[in-house]
């Protein structure tokens, strides 16, 4: 680890110093301070492993929720889920579905859903919770294509359902630090920002695992778990994680940290509702270097490895009166020089109290279930930052600079690009 | 992952890393290449008799790749249950008119998921000609088909479609299961007529109204029949919906009212139908218009903040603010400055943050208020980010305001917001004050300044000498020119990498070794390659020390403490010798003060580069008499050390010394934190020294541990140790030694006359020995030497022996030198007489271990040896009776990570015992 220049203790913490951004009505409280049931928004989960335990449990910790539902392909993982929620609670009231669509007809008392599946079922999912009527907090990459992000931000507008993308650095106070910084001119005129991408390739493998035999349906619906991707035989590393990699399934190195880092750089920028209109291609496997320009001539960098960060998933800024970025792991954003710190608890509470969003990204999406408000990482800014996420490796499987109009979301004189954003999807699924 | 598919390709990072080499062109291939094996196009492909996976990558590659040209070979496979999905992946998104005919004509010859798939394509494509044929199909008796039909439909919204879904909806003879989706259908076709806005609110109306339709379609619909129309019609539907029981309506109106803000006939409805709310929808209504910019809700909202249950006034102060709504500044302000709670606290936040500076002037006068109370919230208030550049007014505030706590507050404000410009205001006050709270918070907003600017400052750096590669004594390169380049284009951080030095030792372990100097003062680092060296010089601003200085000789004997510490945050060399010379002077409170800021003196860690820090704290720590005084100088001395004060030997040197003087515990813990970080075998002796003092003895286990993860990490297997067919690399009579079976053999027919031994060629330091033993008749003796060394011409030795033999198995000898080692072995019982047995040797640093069968044996830390971290290894035939002994998958790895019999480290480094000097003698 690099030693900081500052070992100075952390500056106050911002998030106590400022008041919840919405108040749970004292209606809704009961004496002990519990939120009664009829109160509480009632969540159903979607595909939970690793990740999804993660957020499940910063899920379950918000007093105002209940979750009472778990739907999963896999047998495994319902009874996994379903035993954590009944212990938490209790009881033995957590219900379990296989079928998606069985799901959303038989619950319209489920309010909101928490879908941590792998990333071909985010966007597929997530569109169906909102037809159903429910709101929806998803894992990132959220999207496969561009077209997918066009119809999560059609059907979240058209029923009014509260989304937010698991980008959950956009909520974390060094992180808003930094982009606020960089948004309102605190550092200056601020035209580059640099974003960290995974290890790994952007070029990813269309090969099949070989066949294993396919287990029956009630333990894993391989058809389900395959969902709209073209068809291979079953294989179990697939079902526990190991789909990262293959086109089929993921967004490359660039989506798996992208998702995050370009929200970040992008919000700093002020570039959370457009994408960048020219992508430099680069020649590496990764994409690191790439430098993709928006149309004032302000540039988002993709960068792997370290040398900006000392931790993952980081976003820095350059700006006329020094740089400033923050990375996982920080305690104190990383700065060009200490004053620029010095605002920090007024940079962030100013932030809190001005959009009403809280420093934790759950307990945003939970509050904007409440208020219907648009969360910080809401379908425009996840579609926007996932757009530059499916260009950038689009530029890199074509092996060419790419020119993209954000208005008329198409690839300016590139029918072969136009081509991949988006996939035809294996009946008989569709958004 | 490195997987291999079924016919034996590698996939995925293997063959990435192949592709790592000519990395440009398989990348391009990857996507554009024919698929492996085929040079046939990919129609071809999939015509053929390839497999399955074969024809998706096909696919894949005609998703983006294929033409008209194509469509008719394309078309064919639609029906096909195996390769429709394939077919439409490469025809959807080519957009030729033909591969809409295409699709349109296999959806005639299509049924169920087949058809589906027709459907969900020709409407991703906006295929307006398919519109009948789906129109045709909204009736089918598969409801999956009707279904997918009806969102067809919807995404190509014309005309027909919408009227065909009203009737699907509303007819009787349409199956009613799938009128939700006919419903969704609906609101799609309503969504695309921005030009009729009557016909949309007509298809809204119809679907709100429908029945069978979930409540969340309909609330979709309640809320597009609202933001759909005009005005003072929209913003009567909603305060009906607003009013609604259900919530979710409420919900659909809430959000569509946020999607009409700031619209001022929409923002008068809101304020009206406010006070008939219940308190909870009162908060969400009172929120939304709060983010709307809409400055005609304001007045509504001025109302409620006057009275009511706290959560609505809460919201209402909290809207009024981000409004930025003027006129309720007045009530804002009173309510700051009461003391009613929530409201308060929301009153105190909206100020803070209120917009355009509207607020300044209402801060200013609370500043002038005769209530304490009232000026110090003001103070509070402006330190939350008030006012534009409150720094001025905070120092006015502190030095002129007549009450105490409002001073204070001042001060403490000021350890944000004050810059180099109140740097003298603060040090009047402190010279003023000397002592006390007011002190400190002076102080401390100084301390604040003094951090906040140092620089960093690339110019103090400057390179003397760079190498990098196969340090000591491999081959390596001059590297001094490109690491100065480096570091004027600002970099402090330099990573030991080939990306920047090239590659001067390829296939060897590369470290980086920096001469350099920091404001004058040299300094020299080393690190592994991958690994980073900090040549980080952040400086006190030197007008700053000067007016410290400067403070310090005009401060009372009271302030003197302040300007003492304060000249310690600085760091600078200027600094550090004005603090030693009152060190060493007579006044006594200073004096003492003076020795604490010494030892607490910044390291390089925290930007100060002084030399002489470390010696002076060392030397303290071995003259004072003063207990607590030395402490003080050992744990400075340890966070020196730990931050790269001094290096390599000298680090170790400095280490062993205060070891001689620590004599607290509690100095001796802070000795091995110290040690604990450090990745050098020589550490984990002077650690392994602790281990007989029971006060310190989990922190010495501690340390040992740390120390021994890092040092297992360069764990390296020997190739050539022995390589199971002959003696090569290995050196002893032939009349006694050769290879029989890939086992090493000592054989003797007759009575042996001495020792005899096998030499290994292979030296060794740390280590970890595994092999099978067998000893014949099992009443022998055999052993292991390690780091021995060969002391006549017969080949005798001198060094340790992990012993073999009846009653010694596993026990540590010392041949022909200090004897029976540690004789408190117990693997005995582990042994198979006569048969093979897994004897096991570690060694690291001092510390020895053997284990038999897995049992653990010996484990000692030798303290008594000179000159011993590394030799060779024997293999032994006693003197004595003819006997035969074995030795066969023989495995030695250097510096090996500590695990051995099933033990993690710290079970291997609990069960050590120390050898001290003195109990060696006594043997």
């Amino acid at each position: 680890m690099v030693k900081r220049i500052s070992r100075r203790k952390f500056l106050g913490s911002a998030a106590a110093a400022v008041a919840a951004p919405y108040i749970v009505p004292a209606s809704a409280l009961g004496r002990d301070g519990t939120v009664a049931p009829s109160e509480r928004i009632t969540i159903g989960c979607i595909g939970i492993r690793g990740r999804g335990f993660h957020d499940l449990r910063w899920l379950i910790g918000n007093p105002d929720t209940q979750v009472c539902s778990i739907c999963d392909v896999r047998k495994a993982q319902r009874e996994a889920v379903k035993e954590f929620v009944d212990n938490t609670y209790g009881n033995k009231d957590c219900l379990t579905y296989r079928d998606m669509r069985e799901f959303f007809v038989e619950r319209p008392d489920i309010d909101a859903v928490l879908i941590a599946t792998g990333d071909r079922w985010h966007a597929q999912a997530s569109i169906r919770a909102m037809r159903a009527g429910k709101d929806v907090f998803t894992e990132k990459p959220s999207t496969m294509t561009i077209a997918e992000g066009q119809a999560v931000i059609e059907t979240a507008r058209r029923y009014g359902r509260v989304y937010q993308t698991g980008t959950q650095r956009l909520s974390e106070a060094n992180h808003v630090f930094c982009i606020e910084m960089a948004r309102t001119g605190r550092l200056g005129k601020v035209d580059t920002a640099y974003a960290h991408i995974a290890g790994g390739e952007a070029i990813m493998t269309k090969n099949w695992m070989p066949a294993q035999p396919q287990p029956p349906i009630d333990e894993v619906d391989w058809d389900a778990w395959l969902g709209p991707c073209p068809w291979r035989p079953f294989h179990q590393s697939y079902v526990e994680g190991g789909w990262r990699g293959y086109y089929d399934f993921h967004t490359s190195c660039i989506g798996e940290w992208g998702a995050h880092t370009f929200a970040q750089a992008q919000a700093g920028l002020d570039k959370s509702h457009t994408c960048p209109v020219h992508y430099e291609f680069v020649k590496n496997t990764s994409g690191d270097g790439m430098v993709c320009h928006f149309d004032d001539g302000k540039k988002l960098i993709l960068s792997a490895g370290d040398k900006y960060w000392y931790g993952p998933c980081g976003e820095r800024f350059d700006g006329e009166r020094g740089w400033c970025g923050s990375a996982d792991g920080y305690s104190q954003p990383d700065v060009s020089s200490p004053d620029l710190l010095r605002e920090y608890d007024t940079v962030v509470g100013e932030y809190v109290i001005k959009t009403g969003r809280s420093l934790d990204h759950m307990r945003n999406f939970l509050d904007c279930v409440k208020t219907r408000e648009e969360t910080v990482a809401n379908p425009s800014v996840m579609h926007h930052a996932m757009s530059t996420v499916h260009c950038a490796n689009i530029c890199m499987w074509l092996g060419r600079d790419m020119d993209y109009d954000p208005e008329a979301e198409s690839f300016i004189n590139d029918d072969e690009a136009n081509r991949l954003r988006a996939r035809a999807q294996r009946e008989p699924w569709a958004i | 992952m490195g997987n291999m598919n079924r016919e034996g390709k590698i996939n995925m990072n293997m063959k990435t890393m192949i592709q790592a080499v000519t990395v440009f062109a398989c990348a391009i291939s990857l996507l554009a290449a024919p698929a492996p094996g085929q040079d046939k196009n990919p129609v071809e492909i999939l015509q053929s008799d390839a497999s399955r996976e074969v024809k998706t990558e096909a696919a894949h590659q005609l998703s983006h790749a294929s033409d008209a040209a194509e469509v008719p070979a394309l078309a064919a496979m639609l029906t096909d249950p195996e390769l429709s999905h394939l077919a439409r992946y490469a025809l959807e998104t080519l957009p030729a008119p033909e591969a809409g005919a295409a699709l349109r004509e296999a959806l005639g010859k299509t049924s169920g998921k087949l058809q589906i798939g027709m459907i969900n394509s020709l409407a991703n494509r906006g295929d307006k000609e398919a519109a009948p044929a789906m129109i045709a199909l909204l009736s089918s008796g598969d409801t999956m088909v009707a279904q997918a039909a009806a969102r067809g439909l919807g995404k190509l919204a014309t005309p027909e479609s919408a009227e065909a879904l009203k009737k699907a909806l509303t007819a009787e003879n349409f199956n009613r299961k799938n009128r939700y989706a006919f419903a969704d259908a609906l609101l799609m076709c309503a969504d695309a007529m921005a030009e009729e806005p009557a016909g949309a609110a007509a298809i809204y109306d119809l679907v709100r109204g429908a029945e069978v339709v979930p409540e969340g379609t309909r609330c979709a619909a309640l809320q597009g029949a609202i933001t759909v129309r005009k005005s003072a019609e929209a913003a009567s539907l909603l305060k009906e919906t607003l009013a609604a029981e259900s919530a979710r309506e409420f919900d659909a109106g809430l959000r569509a009212a946020q999607m009409l803000l700031p619209e001022t006939a929409v923002a008068d409805a809101l304020v009206a139908v406010l006070p008939d709310l219940p308190a909870e929808r009162k908060v969400r209504l009172i929120h939304a218009i709060g983010m709307s910019e809409s400055d005609a809700a304001g007045a509504g909202l001025l109302k409620v903040i006057e009275a009511g249950p706290e959560e609505v006034r809460t919201a209402a102060l909290l809207a009024l603010g981000r409004l930025g709504y003027t006129p309720a500044l007045e009530e804002m302000a009173a309510l700051a400055a009461a003391d009613e709670g929530a409201v308060t606290s929301a009153a105190r936040d909206a100020l803070s943050y209120f917009p355009d500076g509207a607020g300044d002037k209402h801060l200013r006068a609370m500043l002038k208020s005769g209530e304490v109370e009232t000026r110090k919230t003001a103070v509070q208030l402006i330190g939350r980010g008030g006012l534009e550049d409150p720094a001025p007014l905070l120092i006015a505030t502190a030095k002129n305001d007549a009450a105490e706590p409002v001073r204070i507050a001042a001060l403490q404000a000021l350890n944000t917001h004050a810059r180099k410009k109140q740097m003298d205001a603060l040090i009047s006050i402190l010279l003023e004050k000397g002592a006390g709270t007011e002190a400190d918070a002076a102080e401390n907003a100084l301390k604040a300044i003094c951090m906040r600017t140092k620089k960093v400052d690339p110019e103090t750096i400057a390179i003397g000498r760079a190498v990098y590669g196969g340090l000591p004594d491999g081959p390596k390169k001059n590297v001094t020119a490109q690491v100065a380049a480096l570091v004027s284009e600002g970099k402090q951080i330099i990573e030991a990498s080939n990306a920047h030095f090239g590659d001067p030792a390829p296939n060897q372990r590369k470290k980086l070794h920096v001469v350099y100097t920091v404001n004058g003062n040299r300094r020299e680092k080393t690190v592994d390659e991958g690994r980073q060296i900090a040549l980080i010089a952040a400086t006190a601003d030197p007008e700053m020390v000067k007016a410290f200085s400067k403070a310090l000789a005009k401060a009372g004997a009271e302030a003197k403490p302040a300007f003492l510490r304060l000249l310690g945050v600085t760091g600078s060399p200027d600094a550090f010798a004005t603090v030693r010379k009152l060190a060493a002077g007579s006044e006594g409170a200073v004096s003492d003060t003076a020795l604490r800021v010494l030892c607490e003196w910044p390291g390089p860690a925290d930007g100060s580069n002084v030399e002489e820090a470390l010696p002076f704290v060392m030397d303290l720590a071995a003259k004072t008499d003063d207990d607590t005084l030395r402490t003080l100088a050992v744990r400075g001395a340890v966070r020196l050390l730990k931050q790269d004060a001094a290096e390599g030997d000298a680090r170790l040197d400095h280490y062993a010394a205060l070891t001689q003087q620590a004599r607290s515990p509690e100095e001796r813990k802070l000795l091995l934190s110290g040690l604990a970080a450090l990745h050098d075998v020589r550490a984990l002796e002077i650690v392994f020294q602790q281990f007989a003092d029971d006060a310190v003895r989990a922190e010495a286990v501690q340390a040992a541990v740390s120390i021994a993860r890092e040092l297992g990490k360069n764990a390296e297997e020997a190739e050539d140790f022995f390589n199971g067919k002959d003696l090569r690399n290995w050196e002893g009579d032939p009349a006694y030694w050769s290879v029989e079976d890939g086992a090493i053999k000592g054989h003797s027919d007759t009575e042996i006359p001495r020792n005899t031994f096998l030499w290994s060629k292979i030296p060794a330091a740390d280590f970890y020995l595994a092999a099978d033993v067998k000893l014949l008749p099992p009443t022998a003796n055999s052993g292991i030497q390690f780091r021995s060394k060969s002391i006549d011409e017969h080949g005798q030795a001198l060094g340790y022996q992990a012993d073999i033999g009846k009653d010694v198995w596993g026990r540590l000898y010392h041949e022909h030198g200090r004897g029976k080692l540690d004789w408190t072995g117990t693997a005995e019982e582990a042994v198979k007489p006569g048969g093979w047995n897994r004897f096991e040797v570690l060694a690291v640093g001092p510390a020895i271990w053997t284990a038999i069968n897995g049992t653990p044996g010996v484990a000692c830390a030798d303290l008594a040896a000179q000159d011993e971290d590394s030799g060779r290894f024997a293999f032994q035939v006693h003197k004595g009776p003819p006997q035969t002994v074995h030795y066969r998958n023989l495995k030695l790895v250097h510096n090996p990570p500590l695990e051995m019999a099933g033990l993690n480290p710290e079970a291997l480094i609990k069960r050590l015992h120390p050898i001290l000097p003195e109990t060696a003698d006594a043997k």
